[in-house]
C-alpha cells in the first residue's frame, strides 16, 4: 500500500474504536463496561501513534505508546479500586444509583420503562422429602 | 458518499443498545453489518492485493466489530471478551506496522493482565448474573448522536486531507492526450492547455508536496506550455514533454497519498521514486524502512531520549499500587 494511504487507514481504524468507545462510556450504566470503553478509546489513540511512528521512520510514536500502556494499567488498578469501593457502599455497579453527585440543575435520570417481567416458572410437581435434608451453607462474598 | 455508512452505524448502534422492552437487535445488526460492508467497498480498491493489504482489512474489521460489541453487551462479561478481541486485532494492527515489542507488549498487559483484572472484578462484585442497569442505558440517543458527530468530523477532516480527486483528474487527462497520434488531437485533449497547466501548477503548489518534486512539476509544465506553443514539433516530442508532466504529478501522487483509486497508468514510465536531498531512504514502494531490531532500538530511546520519561512512570506505578492497597485495602472495621 502506499504508505499515506496506509497511514490514512489506520488513522480511520483509530478514529472509529474512539469514537466507539465515547459511545460506550456515554451509554452504558455498568460502572465495568464504561471502563472498558474508556481502555478502547486509549486503544485508538494508541493505533494512531503507532501509524505515525511507521509513516515518519522513527521509534518515538512507539515509545510514547509505551507510556500509554504503563498509564492505562495504573489507571485500571486505581479506578477498579475505587468500583470495589463504590460498590461496598451500595452493593451495585450502576452508576445511576450516584446521582447525587449530578450538576446542580439537572434532573436526575429515572427509569421509567419497567423491564419485562421473566416468564412465569412452570409448576412442577411437589414430592413428599425422601429422607433427611441436610443443613445449607449460605455462600456470600466477602467484598 | 462518507455520510451514509456513518448514518447507518450510528443507527445501528443506538438500536444495539440495550434497552427495556421490545427486541431491536436484529435491525441493529443489520444496520451495523451494512455500514460495515458500505465502508469496506468504499475505501477497498479491488485489483491485485497484497497480502498486507488483506490482513489490514481484517484485522481492522475484526476491531471495528469488536468495539461496536464491547458498547452494546448487556453481560459484562461478554463486553470484557469482547475487549480482548478488540486488543488482539489491534496487537496485530500494531505488528503490520512494524511494531512487534508492542504486539507483545499490548497482548500480555491489556489480554493478560487488565482483562483478567477486569473479569475478577466482575466476579466479585455481580455474581448475580445481569443487574438490572445492565438491561438499560443512559441517554442513548444523544450517546449515539455525540459519538458519531465526532466521528463524522474526524473522518471529514481524514478525507479531506487525504485525497487527490483533481490531480487524478489531471493525470487521466495527461495519460488520455499521450496516446493520441497528432499533436492537434494532443491539443484536444487536454481541453485549453493553459487553463490544464494552471490547474497543474496549483496542484504543485500543495503545501504537502515537497520543494524537489513541486520544482519538477513546475519544470515540466513549463517545458510543455513551450513546447505547445512552438510550431513544427513533432508528435514523439509533445509526447515525451506529456511523459515528463504525467511522471512529476506521479510522483506527488505517491508522496500525497490518498483514499482513491489510482489513474490508469501508463505501462512505459519508471516508477521507481527519485532520491531528493535530505529525505531518508525510502525503498521501491516509498516507504521508510525502521530498523530491524525493534527491541533493542526501543530499548535504546527509552534510556536516552525519554529516560526521564520512564523514571515519572516507575514513579507513576509505584503511586498507583499504593494508593490501590489503600484504597481497597484489607476489611478491617477500625482502618476504614
Amino acid at each position: 500500500m502506499n504508505p499515506v494511504a496506509m497511514l490514512a487507514n489506520n488513522l480511520i481504524v483509530g478514529a472509529i474504536l474512539f469514537a466507539l468507545g465515547m459511545v460506550g462510556f456515554l451509554a452504558r450504566r455498568n460502572l465495568i463496561i464504561m471502563f472498558l470503553s474508556a481502555e478502547m478509546m486509549l486503544q485508538g489513540v494508541a493505533l494512531n501513534l503507532v501509524a505515525f511512528a511507521r509513516y515518519w521512520g522513527n521509534l518515538q510514536g512507539q515509545a510514547f505508546t509505551l507510556f500509554i500502556i504503563t498509564v492505562a494499567a495504573c489507571e485500571a488498578g486505581i479506578a477498579l479500586a475505587l468500583i470495589l469501593m463504590l460498590y461496598r457502599q451500595r452493593h451495585s455497579l450502576d452508576v445511576s444509583l450516584w446521582q447525587d453527585l449530578r450538576e446542580p440543575g439537572l434532573d436526575p435520570v429515572v427509569d421509567e420503562v419497567p423491564l419485562p417481567l421473566p416468564p412465569p416458572e412452570p409448576s412442577l410437581p411437589k414430592l413428599t422429602p425422601a429422607g433427611i435434608e441436610p443443613r445449607h451453607q449460605e455462600e456470600t462474598s466477602h467484598v | 458518499m462518507v455520510l451514509l455508512p456513518l448514518l447507518l452505524g450510528g443507527a445501528g448502534i443506538y438500536l444495539l443498545l440495550p434497552r427495556p422492552g421490545k427486541r431491536t437487535g436484529l435491525a441493529g445488526a443489520l444496520a451495523c453489518g451494512l455500514a460495515l460492508l458500505l465502508a469496506g467497498a468504499l475505501l477497498v480498491h479491488w485489483g491485485p492485493l497484497p497480502v498486507e493489504n488483506i490482513l489490514f482489512y481484517i484485522f481492522a474489521a475484526i476491531a471495528i466489530a469488536g468495539g461496536g460489541l464491547l458498547v452494546t453487551q448487556r453481560n459484562p462479561v461478554h463486553a470484557a471478551l469482547s475487549f480482548a478481541l478488540v486488543v488482539l486485532s489491534t496487537c496485530g494492527l500494531f505488528l503490520l506496522q512494524a511494531a512487534p515489542f508492542l504486539m507483545a507488549a499490548t497482548t500480555i498487559i491489556y489480554a493478560g493482565a487488565i482483562i483478567v483484572t477486569f473479569v475478577f472484578v466482575i466476579m466479585l462484585a455481580q455474581q448475580a448474573g445481569l443487574s438490572d442497569a445492565d438491561h438499560r442505558s443512559r441517554e442513548p440517543a444523544l450517546a449515539c448522536i455525540a459519538g458519531f458527530v465526532l466521528l463524522g468530523a474526524l473522518l471529514f477532516v481524514l478525507h479531506g486531507t487525504y485525497t487527490t480527486r483533481s490531480l487524478d483528474n489531471l493525470l487521466e487527462r495527461t495519460a488520455a492526450a499521450r496516446n493520441q497520434d497528432t499533436v492537434d488531437s494532443m491539443r484536444r485533449t487536454l481541453g485549453d492547455p493553459d487553463n490544464f497547466l494552471s490547474a497543474y501548477r496549483d496542484e504543485a503548489a500543495n503545501f504537502r508536496v515537497p520543494l524537489p518534486m513541486a520544482t519538477d512539476m513546475e519544470n515540466a509544465a513549463n517545458e510543455l506550455q513551450l513546447a505547445l506553443r512552438k510550431e513544427g514539433l513533432s508528435a514523439d516530442q509533445v509526447r515525451g514533454h506529456l511523459d515528463r508532466v504525467y511522471d512529476a504529478g506521479w510522483q506527488a501522487r505517491q508522496r500525497l497519498g490518498s483514499l482513491d483509486a489510482p489513474p490508469p497508468v501508463v505501462p512505459s514510465f519508471d516508477r521507481l521514486p527519485k532520491n531528493a536531498q535530505g529525505e531518508p531512504i525510502r525503498d521501491r514502494a516509498g516507504q521508510v524502512a525502521l530498523p530491524h531490531e525493534n527491541v533493542a532500538h526501543l530499548g535504546r530511546l527509552l534510556f536516552t531520549d525519554y529516560l526521564l520519561a520512564v523514571e515519572l512512570g516507575g514513579t507513576l506505578l509505584l503511586a498507583a499500587t499504593i494508593g490501590a492497597i489503600a484504597i481497597a485495602g484489607r476489611r478491617t472495621e477500625g482502618l476504614r
